[in-house]
C-alpha cells in the first residue's frame, strides 16, 4: 500500500525546502525516488538537497507514522514536520516516508551522516 | 530425517525463471544508473539503520555487514559498466539508420552463436552492445572513438584517455575508473582477496603498496567516496557522449537535410540522455 493509501499529510515542496535549509550542518539520504536521485549524488547536505526539491515545485504526500491517525491529505507547516518525522531507528535519525504528488512510488527521506573530506 | 530428493539441475533451471520487472528509467541510461548506484547504499542504510544493536551479535552482525558492503562495492562498479553499455547502445540506435561506414566493426559478433542476440534484442544497439562485458578503458575507448566518429573521418577522442593520450583534462578520472575496473575485477574473480597478482596490479595504479593475502573490506565511507565518484563521472560522460552524438548527427543532417526532422531528433535524444542536445543548431527540449 502507498502512501495516499494510508493516513497522509500534504507537504508542499516549499515547505520542506525551507525545512531542511533550516538545518544546514544535516545531511539528507533518500532511498527509493528515483527523481532525487537522477539530479543529486546522496548522501548530500541541507544546502543541496532543499534547491532540488524546490525546483522540482511539486506537492509531497507524508504517511503519518501514528497508527491511528486520521489524517487525510491536510496540508502540514514545518514547524509539524520536527514531530511527525520518525525516528524509531538506532539513530534516532528523522525519517520520512513520502511520495510525490503526482507518482505511486513511495521513498524515503532520512537524516544521514555527513561526508567528510579525507 | 533425510533430506528429500531434489534435483538440483531443474533447481538451477528454474532460477531464470524468476525475474522481476525493469524499473520505468531503464530506457534511460543515466536515471537507471543513478537509480541502480543507490540500491548497495540503500540497502545497507536501511539494515544498519533498524537492526537494534542490543538484539544482535555484534562480530556476527560486522562480519555480514562487511560481506554485504563487498557485494555493494561490486554492484556499484557494475552499474557503471551497464550503463556504458546502455549508452553505447543508443548511440547505436540512433545513428544505425544512416551509417554507411565502418564504425559499427567494433560491435559485430565475432562468434555465431551471437547472432541470436540479433533476433531477440529488441533494437541493434542492445544486440551490438550487450553481450560483452565493457570492464577495461581501452575497450571502452575503442568502441566510443568508432562509434562517435564524424561520418567516414578519423575516431573521435578517447573517452577515458591513459596517462600520454587527449583529453588531458580527462586523465585523471580514467586513472581513477581503471582502480575501480581492477577493484571489480578483484571482487568478482576472487570474492575480494587480493592475490599475488592483484596487489602488483593495484601497485601499478595507486602507486603505492597494496598487501597481499588480505581480503578487500570496504568501508561505508569507501562506498559513499566511489558512489559520489561513479556519480560524477556517469554524469560527465553522459553529458560528453550526448553532445557528441548530437554533433554526429547534425553532420549528417547538415549533408542532408531532408534525412530526418532536427528539431523532433534533438528533443528525442535529448530526453534519452536527460540533457539538452543540439543538432544542427536545433536544442533539443526535456
Amino acid at each position: 500500500m502507498g502512501v495516499k493509501d494510508k493516513p497522509h499529510y500534504t507537504l508542499r515542496a516549499a515547505t520542506l525546502a525551507k525545512w531542511i535549509e533550516s538545518q544546514p550542518d544535516k545531511w539528507w539520504f533518500v532511498d527509493g525516488d528515483a527523481l532525487l536521485t537522477s539530479i543529486l549524488d546522496f548522501p548530500c547536505p541541507s544546502d543541496e538537497l532543499a534547491p532540488a526539491i524546490r525546483k522540482i515545485g511539486k506537492d509531497l504526500l507524508l504517511q503519518d507514522k501514528h497508527v491511528d491517525s486520521s489524517a487525510h491529505g491536510e496540508v502540514v507547516e514545518g514547524d509539524q514536520l520536527d514531530e511527525l518525522s520518525d525516528t524509531n531507528n538506532k539513530r534516532r535519525q528523522k525519517t520520512f516516508r513520502l511520495s510525490w504528488m503526482d507518482s505511486d512510488e513511495d521513498w524515503l527521506l532520512i537524516e544521514d551522516e555527513a561526508m567528510v573530506a579525507k | 530425517m533425510p533430506r528429500p530428493p531434489i534435483n538440483l539441475h531443474n533447481m538451477v533451471r528454474a532460477l531464470l525463471q524468476h525475474t522481476s520487472p525493469l524499473p520505468e528509467e531503464a530506457d534511460c541510461p543515466i536515471r537507471h544508473f543513478d537509480r541502480s548506484a543507490n540500491i548497495g547504499l540503500s540497502l545497507i542504510k536501511y539494515i544498519d539503520d533498524h537492526i537494534d544493536p542490543n538484539d544482535i551479535y555484534q562480530a556476527g552482525y560486522d562480519r555480514h555487514l562487511g560481506h554485504l558492503r563487498r557485494m555493494a562495492l561490486a554492484e556499484l562498479i557494475e552499474s557503471f559498466e551497464r550503463f556504458l553499455k546502455e549508452l553505447a547502445s543508443l548511440c547505436v540506435d540512433f545513428l544505425a539508420p544512416y551509417t554507411l561506414d565502418d564504425r559499427f566493426d567494433e560491435f559485430v559478433p565475432r562468434r555465431s552463436e551471437q547472432i541470436a542476440a540479433f533476433v531477440t534484442a529488441g533494437s541493434i544497439g542492445r544486440a551490438l552492445c550487450e553481450s560483452d562485458t565493457w570492464i577495461k578503458n581501452e575497450s571502452i575507448n575503442r568502441r566510443f572513438r568508432a562509434l562517435l566518429k564524424m561520418p567516414f573521418g578519423a575516431d573521435w577522442e578517447f573517452l577515458f584517455p591513459n596517462p600520454v593520450q587527449p583529453p588531458e583534462v580527462e586523465r585523471a578520472r580514467a586513472e581513477t575508473l581503471a582502480i575501480l575496473w581492477q577493484i571489480r575485477h578483484n571482487l568478482a574473480h576472487n570474492v575480494g582477496v587480493i592475490t599475488h597478482s592483484d596487489s602488483m596490479k593495484f601497485r601499478v595504479l595507486i602507486k603505492e603498496g597494496v598487501a597481499a593475502e588480505r581480503r578487500l573490506a570496504p568501508s561505508i565511507e569507501d562506498l559513499r567516496y566511489v558512489k559520489r565518484f561513479l556519480f560524477e563521472t556517469a554524469s560527465h560522460t553522459n553529458e560528453r557522449v550526448g553532445t557528441r552524438l548530437g554533433e554526429v548527427l547534425g553532420k549528417f543532417h547538415a549533408d542532408d537535410p531532408g534525412l530526418f526532422d532536427a528539431q523532433l531528433k534533438a528533443k528525442e535524444i535529448s530526453q534519452r540522455f536527460e540533457w539538452s542536445i543540439s543538432i544542427h543548431g536545433h536544442a533539443g527540449q526535456l
